[in-house]
């Protein structure tokens, strides 16, 4: 009786555990700790940041060491002095923090400001979308773009051609300019947008310069200079890469590589800091240029003799050097949009080309793009006057390996650039873009010149579609070859 | 205070035995069966009375008896025997009834059942090996006791963990460490936080002390793991803790004390200074400066008109004047001696055992203190062990089980870490004095600097404006910075069974375990850690799981020849991980105690993940037995988990086992006994929980070097996940199929040998992605990799059993080959490591496999060199060396005399190589003997950075690579030919190693007769723990028995880890 009364229990538990074993486990495997989804603003900013991020973080310093605007000086940064030393997974990271951070969620913000009916805050993403493919295009040459798939349904995009990815820029940004004059919907979220506060109007000439620097790139120097004339035309429209004081979290990556990761990996020891230094033989300056003060803004003593970067601000103390902490970057500025019409006006004609560059000489005098408030740098003194006609004739001030004189400005221009872009992956592009017009002395006895980057490890890993071999560091992009 | 607390009960314990059983005296046997196998389990009980004991693991047994009295020796499946108690040593060996099956033992789910035939290789260790091992871990105390089990340990750091690997990696991303089950409650052996940088983690399996065990099973083949479902896909270590017996309370007390050393010291070079270029320099990060010898030898001259440093310890001191470095003074054994020390434990312990009839109990409590080789490690575990058995009536039995430990620590932050005592402590140059870490810095006006930091990159102190060191002064990394740990245990179980019939027992059983880890960690300001300005976290981890079990087993007799042993049940278990804390940076106040009060808000951060997952199974196994010489076992679990979802589904893993005693009928006085075995089996491993869904974060993003950003710092904005999420996930199956033989010869020798091979498929791997494919990660089913191997496990008695001498030699051998047959979505995958060095699970390779930096070589695998005649870079990173070692053996030895005994053990583990990363970077600062060689030169040499040498002796290697002969030097140091340059694969060594792991004496003296206090015996033993090492690679500086990521699944890195060590323990066993 004992026996029964058992086995019928036991039968009647087996019985109600095998229904319910799978109800036991079910409905509970999402992570109690995380958010399921988002709107198009509140993803914004994000891609603001992470393009920020991308243009001012490892690689942006490769460049300048590469471009001997930098030095290497300890440990994995000695051997990166030597650009055939640097291997592909150098550049996993800032790889995946254009792909992954900016593109993918520009193209998602994209999508759900489309589904809001929110044009300007979707042609604000394509601005910053543009921005971001370009300079990885401008650095990568043929990369994965047309086939770029937010569903996750296409892992591994084919790699288009470098012409045809600036080809697609164009009009991409030809659409966010539709969408930013655009004038329903909610607009560009003002609290999150770091920029321009949700201007459309600044985003407007933010879309036309970046269609005149992509124009540059292909060497289309036309279209350069007519969007240029519609892009940023006041220094309180520059498009920079905002910073704080917070480690981890808000500091200028650069601050925060030079005093708290890695504090004696890279000095400014290197042929920009003798060119903007008045005591070296390499001095650019003349009768008509003092660059006293953008050298002190740039390079100073702090951590390396002769030649440290200027890391004072917020964290570190002093008055704000390039480097500093909360010093903000520029990324697209009036003075490169100046830039871009004296380079394409040389181009054409002496006469033109030296009115032009006057023009942007007369905004640097003003001390724009000097110190962080573009009013120059402490005390020091700075001057870019006019220069004339005769100072490029063979011989004159800025021509002394007499060279013809339309050569020497353009010259004399791209060594502008050369100084103005400095922290920026702009001067990487002019380097290959001019085959080295701007007359860069290289770091001595490396092999070739640095023309590109490596594809990195992960798209060797992962992607069947990187072309293989994959192109030496010395190789050039196809629109500068 | 311990010992007096122990002193104390013993006393105690003591005066009641003097009144209880004064008048007897102790009768000791040990019960064997035909074989001359120990039987443990076996009732012995005086006739007539109730007093009765069990025998132990060892089937051994000791009971109070007068002479006149008589002995019932019974146990289920053996004739009972019944014998005179006028000897007080008695040697019983039980026949087997042949009208009943064998007797009581561990089924693989840690059931007492009847014993079946396993077919299936496992290895059984006893209790009193692991605790003669001398080491306060249990995982440890497993090292080299068993075939095909690998263990190693992360570090010689007190409580420090290991890692555990049966039959080689069964996973890529997923745990590879085995079920631990201790009399039957599932419990965890997490050990969170492993990572390249931090303070050593513990495992909690070290919570388990090992004075309560009994003895232990490793359960390797997937047919017996299977009835324990995904958990047990790396096999099953079955632990059983000690039980009561009838009889009289007996109490055992054990007192060990170890003195513990380093076993391998760094040796670095201490014939150049700190400076650069052959020049000494001030601050400098390395040992490129002048000759030490060539010095003047006069005092230093200081700049006495600056700043300067007044350490605690009232010593003034300036910078040296330009020029001014004088001494030949050398502080390379000080440096390291004041950091890496004598380290020493004590550990006590008390057992007590007792029962009646119907109920006994064992509770065992233990305490161990450990001083780490480390200054300022400490460690120390309280344990609590309790089991209880009832019998309720005739049929029904009540098992319960109570374990509590209490543990805390203070552990030291190693690793690649700039705040971490190994790279500060080598990275030292020779003639920089490391004591007056700690002091005021006052600037050449007098202003002081309090709690300044001084370090040899920092010669008077951080200072008010500059608070970063750079790299810590090692001892600021032990006695400034603290990393305090507190941990609660606790484990519990209940088990009720019924035996309903002869053919059928009922058997319910619930276990729980838990635990609650607390860490905090201190920088404080003047660390290096966050340039200075202070950091610290906290986190507590709560742990709990729980396991129930319902199942039906019996045995059945179909007729005469067959029979049938079958099992049944269901199973149902959650997980729950509740992690939080959070934590804080760039200190308001100066101030080293925990205190969120001190920074800003912006600089406070909270972090909170939960992680839940339940599973359910039920399972079935039915062993039939054929006229005892035949066996054959099937079973199959069909199982499901909550971390399947949304793709929820139940998966179905079938075993079957074979078994043959094919000297059942063979009457040879040689070949005594033998079985072949033949298995198959399948298990799985799940999903980690919340996988299928992608989700969105806060957006911020980091790169390698170390800069980030959080756009919680800015408005605040979310991304879609880099990670993406998977709906369609599967578990991993793994398949094995095993072959075995069991040998018995001229019944002394036996031996075990066992192959099996196993595939398991649909390997689940975060794969990095391409980051044009929109994310840089995806969690999925994409790989499969194959293990094969060959396990042999001997234990030889060499002399008679009637002679006075016992010497037993034993051993173990195995060899596991590892192949990734299958990586879908990536060529490589990052296991652990460093960007520029790691271990990765690449296509076509063995698990693991070190990958880094080559260099350049032409499709015939010349180097391709430059035009000075050096190598240079690939481009491509590539597979430089292999972790995974040929075979790994033990063999060992023990003879025992009357009281005396002497066993010890030698281990080795041969092939495989390691990634030396400390040499590396220690190359890159003049830090390593192969850069302090002085070479002359004939002719003059170019280095690296393209200068011709002149002839004459100079600092370097003269090398060929094939361009003609070149220097090594400065240049090529600190580029291609360091740890920091690209190329790892230079620093890739063999780890072929050979230790002298145990050695232990021990004498017992026997009191039995003499009344003495109550003491029946004293057991004074002396072991020695790894006491030798040979490493094929001479200049390793470092037991390449450890590993940098602890038990993740990445192996072979080495850098600047702790070291392991070796000790001296000295204990007393007392039993009452």
């Amino acid at each position: 009786m004992k026996n029964i009364t058992i086995k019928i229990a036991s039968l009647t538990l087996l019985l109600t555990t095998i229904l319910s074993c799978t109800d036991y486990v079910d409905k509970i495997n999402q992570d109690p700790d995380n958010i399921l989804d988002s709107d198009a603003t509140n993803i914004f900013q994000g891609v603001l940041l992470a393009d920020q991020f991308f243009q001012t973080s490892s690689t942006a310093r490769d460049a300048m060491i590469w471009l001997n605007q930098a030095n290497g000086e300890d440990r994995q940064y000695v051997a990166l002095n030597n650009w055939n030393n640097v291997t592909a997974s150098e550049f996993d990271d800032s790889w995946n923090n254009a792909y992954v951070n900016c593109i993918t969620q520009a193209k998602i913000t994209v999508e759900k400001a489309g589904k809001e009916a929110n044009p300007n805050l979707k042609g604000a993403a394509q601005v910053i979308e543009a921005h971001c493919i370009g300079t990885v295009t401008s650095l990568w040459g043929d990369v994965p773009y047309s086939e770029i798939d937010i569903t996750g349904k296409n892992l591994t995009p084919k790699y288009d051609s470098q012409a045809s990815i600036y080809t697609n820029i164009q009009k991409l940004l030809d659409d966010a300019i539709v969408n930013l004059n655009a004038t329903t919907g909610a607009g560009i979220p003002a609290a999150k947008d770091i920029f321009y506060g949700g201007n459309p109007d600044q985003w407007l000439r933010l879309a036309y310069s970046l269609k005149a620097k992509f124009y540059l790139h292909v060497k289309d120097y036309a279209n350069a200079k007519a969007n240029a004339i519609l892009g940023i035309s006041n220094p309180a429209d520059d498009l920079k890469a905002k910073f704080a004081n917070s480690y981890g979290q808000s500091f200028n990556p650069f601050y925060s590589f030079l005093v708290y990761d890695r504090d004696t990996y890279m000095s400014g020891d290197g042929y920009a800091a003798r060119l903007l230094d008045p005591s070296n033989a390499l001095y650019r300056g003349n009768a008509k240029t003092d660059e006293a003060a953008r050298f002190a803004f740039t390079y100073n003593q702090e951590y390396f003799s002769p030649y440290s970067l200027n890391i004072y601000g917020g964290d570190y103390g002093g008055t704000n050097g390039k480097f500093g902490s909360d010093s903000a970057m520029p990324m697209v500025s009036y003075g490169e949009m100046l830039l871009i019409i004296a380079e394409a006006d040389a181009r054409t004609s002496f006469a033109a080309g030296l009115s032009s560059y006057n023009n942007y000489r007369s905004l640097l005098n003003t001390g724009y793009s000097i110190g962080i408030n573009n009013s120059g740098y402490e005390t020091k003194i700075f001057s870019y006057l006019a220069y004339d006609a005769a100072d490029f004739d063979a011989g004159g001030m800025v021509n002394k390996t007499s060279i013809s004189n339309q050569n020497a400005l353009l010259a004399e221009i791209l060594q502008e650039r050369y100084i103005y872009f400095l922290g920026s992956f702009e001067g990487f592009s002019d380097f290959g873009r001019t085959n080295n017009g701007a007359g860069i002395q290289l770091k001595a006895g490396n092999t070739g010149s640095p023309q590109r980057f490596l594809y990195p490890q992960v798209e060797i890993n992962a992607n069947p579609n990187t072309p293989k071999p994959i192109p030496t560091i010395v190789t050039k992009t196809p629109v500068h070859s | 205070m311990k010992l007096k607390f122990n002193g104390l009960l013993v006393l105690l314990v003591v005066l009641i035995t003097q009144i209880t059983f004064a008048q007897e005296r102790t009768v000791a046997g040990t019960v064997t069966d035909g074989n001359g196998i120990p039987i443990p389990g076996v009732n012995v009980l005086i006739k007539g009375t109730s007093n009765g004991v069990q025998t132990d693991f060892d089937g051994k047994f000791k009971i109070k008896a007068e002479a006149k009295q008589t002995l019932v020796v019974s146990y289920i499946g053996m004739l009972k025997q019944e014998l005179s108690a006028s000897s007080t040593s008695l040697k019983i060996t039980l026949k087997s009834d042949a009208t009943e099956l064998e007797g009581l033992v561990i089924n693989v789910l840690g059931v007492e059942v009847k014993k079946n035939q396993s077919a299936s290789a496992y290895s059984k260790v006893k209790g009193t090996v692991l605790t003669n091992s001398g080491e306060s871990s249990l995982l440890k105390g497993l090292s080299a006791k068993a075939s095909g089990v690998s263990i190693v340990s992360n570090s010689g750091d007190p409580g420090s963990g290991a890692y555990i690997q049966i039959r080689g990696q069964n996973s890529i991303t997923g745990s590879t460490q085995p079920l631990f089950v201790v009399d039957g409650i599932p419990i965890s052996s997490d050990e969170i936080g492993s990572s390249t940088q931090g303070v050593g983690q513990q495992n909690r399996m070290n919570d388990i002390n090992p004075n309560d065990i009994d003895g232990i099973q490793i359960l390797k083949g997937a047919s017996a793991a299977a009835l324990w479902g995904y958990r047990a896909a790396n096999g099953v270590v079955l632990i059983t803790t000690k039980k009561g017996k009838k009889g009289k309370i007996s109490v055992d007390v054990n007192s060990t004390v170890s003195f513990d050393k380093a076993n391998v010291r760094m040796a670095l070079q201490d014939v150049f200074g700190q400076g650069s270029a052959g020049v000494w320099k001030k601050n400098n990060s390395n040992s490129f400066g002048d000759k030490i010898s060539a010095r003047s030898g006069a005092a230093d001259t200081f700049n006495t008109a600056g700043a300067y440093f007044l350490s605690d310890t009232g010593n003034k001191i300036y910078s040296i004047a330009t020029g001014g470095k004088n001494s030949t003074a050398n502080f390379n054994n000080s440096n390291m001696d004041s950091a890496i020390g004598n380290g020493s434990s004590t550990d006590n312990h008390i057992g007590i055992s007792g029962g009646s009839e119907n109920t006994n109990f064992y509770l065992g409590v233990g305490n161990t203190n450990q001083k780490g080789i480390v200054r300022s490690s400490t460690y120390e575990r309280t344990s609590l062990d309790f089991t209880s058995q009832s019998k309720i009536g005739d049929k029904t039995t009540f098992k319960s089980k109570f374990g509590y430990s209490s543990v805390s620590s203070n552990r030291i932050q190693t690793g690649s870490n700039l705040s971490g005592l190994f790279l500060g402590l080598y990275r030292t140059p020779a003639d920089f004095d490391n004591r007056d870490y700690n002091g005021t810095y006052y600037t050449a006006a007098g202003v002081p600097h309090f709690n300044s930091q001084r370090a040899y990159r920092q010669d008077i102190g951080t200072t008010a404006t500059d608070l970063n060191p750079s790299y810590n002064n090692p001892l600021w990394s032990t006695d400034i910075q603290k990393n305090p740990n507190t941990v609660d245990r606790y484990i519990a179980g209940f088990e009720l069974k019924h035996d309903a019939t002869k053919w059928l027992s009922l058997l319910a059983r619930v276990g729980l375990d838990g635990y609650s880890d607390k860490r905090i960690t201190m920088f404080p300001m003047n660390s290096s850690e966050n340039a200075g300005h202070g950091s610290a976290n906290e986190s507590v981890t709560d742990f709990q799981q729980f396991n129930v079990d319902f199942m039906a087993l019996g045995d059945v007799k179909i007729n005469n020849d067959l029979g049938l042993n079958y099992l049944a049940g269901f199973n149902f278990a959650q997980t729950r991980y509740d992690q939080r804390g959070g934590s804080y940076k760039n200190f308001l106040i100066d101030a080293n105690n925990f205190s969120y009060d001190n920074a800003l808000i912006l600089d406070k951060t909270t972090f909170l993940n939960r992680t839940y997952s339940k599973l359910s199974g039920g399972y079935f196994s039915a062993a039939f037995d054929y006229k005892s010489y035949l066996f054959l076992t099937l079973g199959g679990r069909l199982e499901t988990s909550s971390t399947y979802s949304p793709n929820l589904k139940a998966y179905f893993y079938p075993t079957a086992e074979l078994a043959y005693k094919f000297t059942k009928n063979l009457d040879s006085s040689i070949l005594t006994d033998g079985k072949l075995r033949l298995t198959y089996g399948q298990i799985a491993s799940i999903p980690r929980p919340y996988a299928g869904t992608t989700y969105y974060n806060s957006a911020g993003g980091v790169e390698g070097w170390g800069p980030g950003y959080d756009s919680g710092v800015y408005a605040g904005s979310f991304q879609r996940s880099a990670a993406g999420g998977n709906p369609n996930l599967k578990p991993e199956i793994k398949t094995e199929f095993e072959f075995g033989a069991d040998l018995e010869f001229f019944r002394k020798i036996k031996i075990n040998a066992t192959y099996y091979t196993n595939e398991t498929k649909n390997l689940l791997v975060d794969v990095p992605l391409n980051g044009s494919s929109t994310f840089s990660s995806i969690y999925g089913n994409f790989a499969t990799i194959q293990n094969k191997g060959i396990e042999l496990e001997f234990d030889a008695s060499i002399l008679s059993s009637k002679s006075a001498v016992k010497w037993n030699v034993f051993g173990n051998w195995s060899k596991n080959t590892n192949k990734v047959t299958q990586l879908e979505g990536t060529e490589s995958l990052f296991l652990a490591g460093f960007t520029g060095s790691s271990s990765r699970a690449v296509l076509n390779q063995p698990l693991g496999v070190l990958w880094g930096g080559k260099f350049d070589r032409d499709a015939a695998g010349a180097m391709i060199l430059d035009s000075k005649g050096f190598p240079t870079v690939a481009i491509a990173e590539g597979v430089i060396g292999n972790p995974n070692p040929d075979w790994r053996g033990a063999i060992g030895t023990s003879l025992a005399y009357k009281n005396f005994k002497i066993s010890t053990l030698f281990d080795a583990s041969m092939g495989g190589q390691l990634w030396d990363g400390t040499s590396g970077a220690l190359h890159n600062f003049g830090r390593t003997w192969d850069t302090a060689n002085e070479a002359t030169l004939t002719t003059p040499l170019k280095n690296y950075a393209g200068s011709t040498i002149p002839v004459g002796t100079i600092r370097g290697n003269i090398q060929d690579f094939g361009g003609g002969p070149v220097l090594l030097d400065q240049s090529w140091y600190q580029s291609v030919g360091g740890g920091f340059g690209p190329v790892a694969e230079q620093f890739v060594k063999s780890a072929s190693w050979v230790k002298w792991r145990e050695l232990t004496l021990s004498y017992q003296l026997n009191l039995k007769d003499k009344k003495i206090l109550g003491i029946e015996s004293v057991t004074f033993s002396g072991t020695g723990r790894n006491l030798w090492l040979w490493t094929k690679a001479k200049d390793l500086g470092q037991d390449p028995e450890t590993n940098l990521t602890g038990a993740s699944n990445g192996r072979g890195l080495q850098y600047f880890n702790s070291p392991n060590s070796k000790s001296l323990l000295f204990s007393v066993n007392l039993k009452f």
